[in-house]
């Protein structure tokens, strides 16, 4: 087990040198002199030149590079070109808000997911379970936007029952964790759904019906454990999906986290800044498929001792 | 009236009887008939073996008794009386109650029948905590003690593994153990050695046979090898296509069988006595619950058919030299002559 964990950091470290690699040469070709986009129109090119120097622009790319890694791993992303903020600082501000918005969603997502998939599963071919399959298509299929608009003008609007922009109460999270929630909550009840239909024609299945357990601790205990494993891995890369996926639930419900931040830097030309939210979702990605793995070791134990020790 | 009084005496010390079982299955063809009008007891420390080919309803009876058939399947009609009660008629809370408890099963695939995520002393303490009400302590410590008696080394050590991490025998072990735990009345066992290597079946097959002994056990051995049967039946039920077509002791059916099926299935045995080159196979498969034929359902496949076949023989008395035995065959039936 120990070498296994031990064996996925190391890749994480090197996929993570990567990441910084891929975004150094992306920030490289983008268009744009970020000298010029800082300074005024009407700076003379002996400024810009000056200014060139002081930023270590006109140092070769690998020594560059080599300074941008070192400093990243001391976690300084420099400032941003505008308002001169620490980008790692913005960054920490906002992925409070974006973890609120994520976890929220994911909690909704796992929570009423696997339930209905679950349930689905053990009336196969009744109503609950065509209802559930109908829902999920459009879940999976709806585009974030619709949904969120949808949401915004029935709840928020005509009903008045939630905020439709801004994050001043938790009430505010509601409309957006469900926006950016029901395409995952769709696909976990599906996968539970059949996952649970191959696990409960296992055969096991019959053996803990033949020991006299009650159906609830048949179905809770022996098969859900057995039909999670395929959730977790779902669910796993998910959680990383819904970190680095919020930009447009972000910026349809004025929500201030990284997503909106990435979508302003853009619109702004703030690289720094942009490169501090593109390397934010990398990590995210990684270290969330990192906690997958590991995780998925603990609930079946056939990987952990086959990849461990 | 002496017949009677022996008939009043078996029913008294049945410990489980089934009249009439009938089982079906939903499928494309219809309504199908898997288990058709199965009828026979078992006493109380006795075992009694059920042969038959693949797909002749041997599961499907078992199954039936523990009432664990699911759909497409379904419990027909029949009764089967256990500890006076018809176990068809229970409600489900009061059959969990015996299932694992009083009646014990143990499968024929012992590499799926273990659940893979919990280990093999939660699996077995599990079945203590629910019927014996044991804490978990003390649950745990029996679920060792279990394993050692089903002959597994190092038992302390094995409670805290996972099924993968053990042999097909192991694990067939690991059921007994589970299976034996509440020390039940009757042990159902569905072909518990079919899926492991030669050497292994002689041992788990010993093995159930000493457990039995110790914890006076009923057996009610499947199995579609005659060996295993030799080895350790009182009574043998052989069946054919979803129906009993000859009952009698062990003795008598190996050394005398009466059905024209029972004698092609023992002349099919590898014998090392007998210096012949070829087996003697019964020619065909056995029909389709689907398509049955009419009549004796052996009768496409048996060297003595004859006109009167094609009717629905009725099980007889017949003599047995070493107990009471019954066969289903017009041979043995008064119109056979005429016929
Ligand atoms: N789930 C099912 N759906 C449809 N038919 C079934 C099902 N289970 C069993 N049957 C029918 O019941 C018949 C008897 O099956 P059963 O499993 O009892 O055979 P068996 O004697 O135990 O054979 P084996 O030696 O292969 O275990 C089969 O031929 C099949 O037609
Ligand atoms: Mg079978």
């Amino acid at each position: 087990m120990a070498t296994y964990i031990l064996k996925r950091l190391l890749q994480t470290v090197i996929v993570l040198w990567g990441v910084s690699l891929v975004t150094f040469v992306l920030m490289n070709v983008v268009p744009g002199d970020p000298v010029l986009l800082m300074l005024e129109k009407r700076a003379t090119p002996e400024a810009v030149e000056r200014i060139r120097h002081e930023m270590g622009l006109d140092r070769p790319k690998t020594t560059q590079y080599f300074d941008f890694v070192s400093k990243a791993a001391r976690l300084d992303l420099g400032r941003s070109y505008f308002t001169k903020e620490p980008v790692m600082t913005a960054l920490t501000r906002r992925f409070g808000v974006t973890l609120r918005l994520a976890s929220s969603a994911y909690a909704i997502a796992l929570l009423l997911g696997i339930s209905a998939g679950v349930a689905s599963a053990l009336q196969r071919g009744g109503a609950f379970d065509s209802l559930v399959r109908g829902g999920a298509v459009i879940g999976i299929s709806a585009p974030v936007f619709w949904v969120a608009i949808i949401l915004q003008m029935s709840f928020g609007l005509r009903l008045g029952w939630f905020p439709i922009s801004g994050i001043r109460s938790d009430w505010s999270f509601v409309l957006p964790a469900i926006a950016l929630g029901i395409r995952y909550m769709a696909s976990i009840s599906r996968v539970t759904r059949t996952s649970m239909l191959e696990v409960i024609s296992q055969d096991y299945i019959r053996t803990a019906r033949a020991k006299g357990l009650a159906e609830r601790v048949v179905i809770l205990k022996h098969a859900l454990k057995n039909a999670l494993i395929p959730i977790i891995t779902l669910a796993g890369s998910e959680l990383g999906n819904l970190l680095a996926g919020s930009m447009l639930t972000e910026w349809v419900f004025a929500i201030p986290g990284i997503g909106k931040l990435m979508v302003d830097s853009i619109l702004m030309r703030d690289l720094p800044m942009l490169q501090g939210t593109v390397l934010y979702i990398a990590v995210v990605f990684v270290l969330s498929n990192l906690t997958v793995d590991i995780s998925y070791a603990f609930i079946d134990p056939r990987i952990r001792y086959l990849k461990g020790d | 009236m002496a017949e009677t009084g022996e008939l009043a005496g078996r029913r008294e010390s049945a410990l489980l009887e089934v009249r009439g079982l009938r089982t079906n299955f939903n499928t494309k063809h219809g309504s199908v008939r898997a288990v058709d009008d199965i009828s026979f007891s078992m006493a109380r420390g006795e075992t009694v073996g059920i042969v038959g080919e693949s797909g002749c309803g041997k599961s499907v009876t078992a199954l039936s008794i523990m009432r664990l058939i699911s759909e497409p399947g379904r419990v027909e009609g029949g009764e089967v009386l256990f500890g006076g009660r018809d176990l068809l008629k229970l409600s489900q809370s009061e059959m969990r109650k015996i299932r694992g408890n009083k009646i014990a099963m143990i499968f024929q695939e012992p590499m799926t029948s273990l659940n893979p995520v919990l280990t093999v002393g939660s699996q077995i303490s599990e079945v203590l905590r629910l019927h014996e009400r044991l804490n978990r302590r003390d649950a745990a410590a029996r679920a060792v003690e279990m394993l050692s008696v089903v002959n597994i080394p190092a038992p302390e050590k094995r409670v805290h593994e996972y099924p993968h991490q053990l042999s097909g025998g192991m694990r067939q072990r690991v059921m007994i153990a589970m299976a034996l735990c509440c020390k039940p009345d009757v042990l159902i066992c569905d072909e518990p050695t079919t899926a492991l290597d030669v050497t292994i079946q002689a041992q788990i097959i010993s093995l159930i046979e000493d457990l039995k002994d110790k914890t006076g056990a009923a057996v009610m051995m499947i199995t579609h090898d005659l060996g295993v049967i030799s080895g350790i039946s009182d009574r043998v039920i052989v069946m054919y296509s979803g129906r009993i077509i000859e009952e009698g002791t062990k003795m008598d059916v190996l050394t005398n069988p009466l059905h024209p099926y029972t004698e092609g299935l023992l002349n099919a045995i590898p014998r090392i006595d007998l210096d012949c080159d070829e087996l003697k196979v019964i020619p065909g498969m056995v029909p389709n619950p689907a398509f049955l034929p009419e009549g004796c359902h052996f009768r496409p496949r048996c060297a003595d058919a004859r006109g009167i076949c094609l009717k629905e023989p009725q099980p007889v008395a017949a003599a047995g030299n070493t107990g009471p035995r019954t066969v289903r065959c017009w041979k043995y039936l008064p119109d056979w002559r005429s016929a």
